[in-house]
């Protein structure tokens, strides 16, 4: 029942915020994030309850019941989730102060939670897509919540500006329509492979299902149901092909972006494919090593591709937002290496979610408040002294994430490390991948706190915004704890220092002009693929359509019209209101039929 | 019983010549005397009690006892089991409507006589199938005339003409009452064989058809009512091939709702109704869920799905389909009239087309079968 509770409270918390907006025009979003307190308490209870399965029947008939699991990934991601969506919530309720549809933002931002607790816990997958498709949603309704486009802050890309027949600025109501559009394109595939795994196994718990069985009966087929269904995690945390909808999901709030573009929504596809991977047991089926083969090149260029354009970007949440596919692909590719090399694989990408979360969360709150602050989505100074804890925060954020020697992801990138340098290519990508990762982020902070273009200053006398993100940062530090420090070898050294030479380097020259550095801060022009490639395919289709919709038109409202008109006008003309002409017939009629059975009763029943 | 109840009913005719009220009380308390407790034979005692009410707009004071005379045989009908009390309930539960057909206030001597010669017709032919049905020649005999008797396509020429001509109350009894004893006397005495199989096959696909597709372009209410009757006809003729149970409870709940539909539709005629009554008789009609004619079809294409049928279901499905513009049309045709009793009766229609628990009625007619 608590965790009923838990899921369900953001949600039911959320309907008072909603109703006293749209009937009184009055703020009630304190009431909102009651209820991710109450979610965040009720989470840390559940934290400290053992490995369980919680079971709600839903359709018997069929064997399908909400099933909730509670093991180590479960509620340390649910801990994890809550307590980010508690804090952004405190800190929208000053950044979304002055906002002109506060209900619409408190119903998606609570709705979000929910679907996402639902999508942690669930071991059902059907349940869990039900989840799933609520993230999708709120996503949408939250990066369009701008939608009367009016505010050129809330833009993606330089305004007016044009390269070949692309538009290089996303204003945020197409933006929420690429956003929708993509991640629709993997919930397909999602959906009939779960309908595959009903069908093979009447069982849709991940982890009571016998993974064994399926991949054993369908030999190697076992790939292609494997891959359609992690199509859907993959575009929505933004893999390769799909990536371009996460550069422009940031013209939402910059709380929506903290929230779901970063720390939680974005790592559902990630965390998914960890708890599938922990359940299905890769590394004792041997039908699957194509899926994760893919899934590592996969995983491993997005995130060298987010790191190379995140360190062109010239927008602050276009480069964390890019930063953070960068290590999306990580997590996807460090996952996929259970195959090889077991559990651990699966644990170290998992540790790496809960710190890139909590500090890419924290970074993007600082965003929020530098662009309050100067009012431009571009890097831009500001004076350290009006603004320290901003920048205390982001140093350690920084430090925390790009891994800097004694800091947390310096452990996990040497374990990292420790399995990849089995393979060639990944290893020099992820080497590669992790300078120019720590070279941004010296970038990131460089620009906007030391050596940036000096910006003009607001300040509003923020109070509670400082406060969230202090705290969630403060939650970094004990991490390092956390972490066990084993014995290092000499290339995890040699590592280290190369990382924190490229984050010095970063930080003492922030920028440097160049075309290759032009062509980063466009992308590489993979927006062509949403914006030209897939747009030309469906004025294809609009085109053949548009003919096959005239040819229905013509028959459903010309030709059988008319021709149920002349049968109906035949018909009736049979009245002729003559009596004697009915009994004609009627008595020709009846003499046909009783000679047509007395023939038929002379030649067969007889 | 139905002895008491006919000469209750003799008397209060006399005596509806002094006072209409008497004749109607004693109408009433006759139908009580013969009511068994059974939803389904309730609801056809309402329809009676429904074209006794519509009957008293007519100027004429004796004739009130007719339909309950009809409901009379209807009922007794129910509840025998020899073929000779059949028949009679046959003959008596078809001729008082030669004498309502009489009634119309603007009366076409034509019109009448076409109606009694198709109607006696249809009555001999199905006595002298009745008494040779385990005969080959018999069953054909008395499926032609059952077809003549409630107007199944090709059969059907009779019925757009009286349906116009006639007069609009006692035409609602013809749609109604009427249809009951010839299905009840089919459904139990005819033997399924190939060749009835493929004529009842036959007249009932023609007859949606010929139904459905003459209404779309009918311009007079009277004349698309008169249609979606032929159709009706044939939605119920389709059961007969199936022969089961649920089959012979769809039909029932069929007539009943068409039988609503047409009461409360024909009545209106007289005065107007309401737009929302109109398009709820036309969405029961129509066979839209959850009202009384979606279940009807509902279980008249479950009965031929469980007999394998599955063509005929589709061409009932199709059918369904066809029926839709004109019986909006027909929706739309009303306006709103002033007459109390008018609007009293098209009120009480729309009530029963409203019933969206049809199993009472379902387990009256499966009662009724053991």
């Amino acid at each position: 029942m608590e965790l009923i509770a838990l899921i369900i409270a953001p949600l039911i918390f959320s309907i008072p915020s909603v109703i006293s907006w749209y009937v009184k025009k009055k703020d009630f979003g304190i009431v909102a994030v009651m209820g991710l307190l109450i979610s965040f308490l009720l989470s840390i209870k559940i934290y400290h309850t053992p490995y369980t399965k919680i079971y709600y029947p839903w359709i018997p008939q069929l064997g399908i019941t909400f099933t909730f699991i509670i093991d180590y990934l479960s509620k340390t991601m649910g801990l994890l989730t809550t307590f980010i969506s508690l804090m952004i919530g405190i800190y929208s309720l000053e950044y979304m102060k002055r906002d002109y549809r506060l209900g619409w933002y408190w119903f998606f931002f609570n709705t979000f939670t929910t679907s996402m607790l639902l999508v942690v816990y669930s071991d059902n997958l059907l349940a869990l897509f039900i989840g799933w498709e609520g993230l999708g949603l709120s996503s949408w309704a939250l990066i369009g919540h701008w939608f009367r486009d009016d505010d050129y802050l809330s833009y993606v890309g330089d305004l007016g500006r044009k390269v070949w027949k692309i538009k290089m600025f996303w204003s945020p109501s197409y933006s929420a329509w690429r956003a929708i559009s993509t991640i629709r394109i993997g919930d397909i595939p999602m959906l009939f492979s779960i309908a595959v795994i009903f069908a093979l196994t009447g069982n849709t718990d991940i982890s009571s299902l016998n993974w064994v069985y399926i991949f054993k009966t369908l030999g190697l087929a076992s790939n292609i149901l494997l891959l359609a269904f992690l199509i859907g995690p993959l575009t929505k945390s933004a893999q390769l092909p799909f990536s371009e909808w996460l550069m422009t999901a940031m013209t939402g709030p910059t709380t929506v972006s903290a929230l779901l573009h970063s720390a939680t929504m974005v790592a559902a596809g990630a965390y998914i494919f960890m708890r599938l991977s922990l359940y299905i047991r890769p590394w004792e089926i041997k039908e699957l090593e194509i899926v994760y083969t893919s899934i590592l090149i996969i995983g491993i260029v997005s995130a060298f591709y987010g790191a190379i354009v995140a360190l062109g970007c010239k927008e602050r949440k276009v480069l964390l937002a890019s930063s953070t596919l960068s290590s999306l692909g990580l997590m996807f590719a460090v996952t996929s290496l259970s195959f090889w090399f077991g559990e651990i694989a699966v644990i170290l990408a998992f540790m790496y979610l809960i710190i890139h979360a909590l500090a890419k969360a924290t970074l993007f709150l600082v965003t929020g408040h530098l662009i309050h602050a100067t009012h431009s989505r571009f890097h831009c100074k500001v004076s350290i002294k009006k603004m320290f804890p901003a920048f205390i925060t982001t140093l350690i954020a920084t430090l925390c994430l790009s891994g800097i020697p004694p800091f947390t992801a310096f452990w996990i990138k040497v374990k990292i490390e420790e399995i990849i340098h089995h393979f060639k290519l990944p290893f020099v990508l992820f080497i590669l991948t992790s300078i120019v990762y720590s070279a941004f982020l010296g970038k990131f902070l460089s620009l906007n706190f030391i050596k940036g273009k000096e910006g003009k200053m607001y300040l509003h006398r923020e109070i509670l915004m400082p406060t969230s993100y202090i705290l969630m940062c403060l939650i970094l530090i004990p991490l390092i704890l956390y972490v066990k420090h084993e014995e290092f070898c000499f290339s995890s050294i040699i590592m280290g220092f190369a990382l924190i030479l490229a984050y010095l380097i970063a930080i003492f020259k922030p920028s440097y002009k160049s075309k290759v550095g032009e062509v980063l801060n466009d992308r590489l022009y993979l927006m062509a693929l949403n914006d030209l490639v897939f747009p030309a395919i469906g004025k294809v289709l609009t085109f053949l359509s548009y003919y096959f919709d005239k040819a229905v038109d013509i028959l459903s409202h010309r030709i059988i019209p008319e021709m149920f008109e002349n049968i109906s006008n035949a018909i009736r003309s049979i009245q002729r209101r003559k009596i004697t002409d009915y009994i004609e017939f009627i008595v020709g009629l009846i003499f046909m039929i009783l000679i047509i059975a007395g023939w038929f009763e002379w030649r067969y029943l007889h | 019983m139905e002895i008491l109840a006919l000469i209750i009913l003799t008397i209060g005719s006399l005596a509806s010549l002094k006072n209409r009220k008497l004749g109607i009380f004693a109408c009433i308390f006759a139908s009580l005397l013969v009511f068994k407790l059974n939803s389904f034979l309730a609801m056809i005692v309402l329809i009676a009690i429904l074209n006794l009410a519509s009957l008293t707009l007519l100027k004429w004071k004796s004739h009130l006892t007719l339909p309950i005379l009809m409901l009379i045989a209807t009922l007794h009908a129910f509840q025998s089991n020899d073929l000779a009390v059949l028949i009679v309930c046959l003959i008596v539960s078809s001729v008082p409507t030669y004498v309502l057909i009489f009634l119309s206030n603007g009366l076409k001597p034509e019109t009448a006589v076409k109606y009694i010669t198709f109607m006696v017709l249809a009555t001999v032919l199905m006595i002298l199938g009745l008494i040779n049905i385990d005969n080959f020649i018999g069953q054909l005999i008395f499926i032609i005339g059952l077809a003549l008797e409630v107007g199944i396509a090709p059969l059907h020429l009779w019925v757009p003409d009286v349906f116009e001509e006639g007069d609009a109350t006692s035409v609602s009894v013809i749609a109604s009452l009427a249809k009951f004893v010839p299905f009840l006397i089919a459904f139990r005495f005819l033997n399924i064989n190939t060749l009835t199989f493929i004529l009842l096959y036959a007249l009932s696909i023609t007859s949606m058809l010929v139904g459905n597709i003459g209404a779309l372009t009918s311009k007079k209410p009277e004349r698309i009512l008169a249609y979606s009757t032929i159709a009706n006809m044939g939605y119920v003729t389709s059961t007969l091939t199936a022969m089961n149970p649920i089959g012979f409870a769809g039909a029932f709940i069929q007539l009943l709702a068409n039988s609503f539909g047409k009461i409360g539709y024909f009545t209106a005629l007289k005065d107007g109704a309401n737009r929302v009554q109109t398009y709820i008789l036309s969405f029961s009609l129509i066979g839209i869920p959850p009202l009384l004619g979606f279940w009807g079809k509902f279980f008249i294409i479950t009965s031929l799905l469980q007999s394998n049928l599955i063509p005929l279901a589709i061409i009932l499905i199709i059918n369904s389909a066809i029926s839709i513009p004109y019986y909006i049309r027909l929706a739309n045709m009303y306006e709103r009239g002033k007459n109390l009793l008018v609007s009293a009766i098209v009120t009480v229609c729309v009530i029963a087309s409203l019933i969206i628990y049809p199993t009472p009625i379902y387990e009256g007619v499966i009662n009724w079968i053991h």
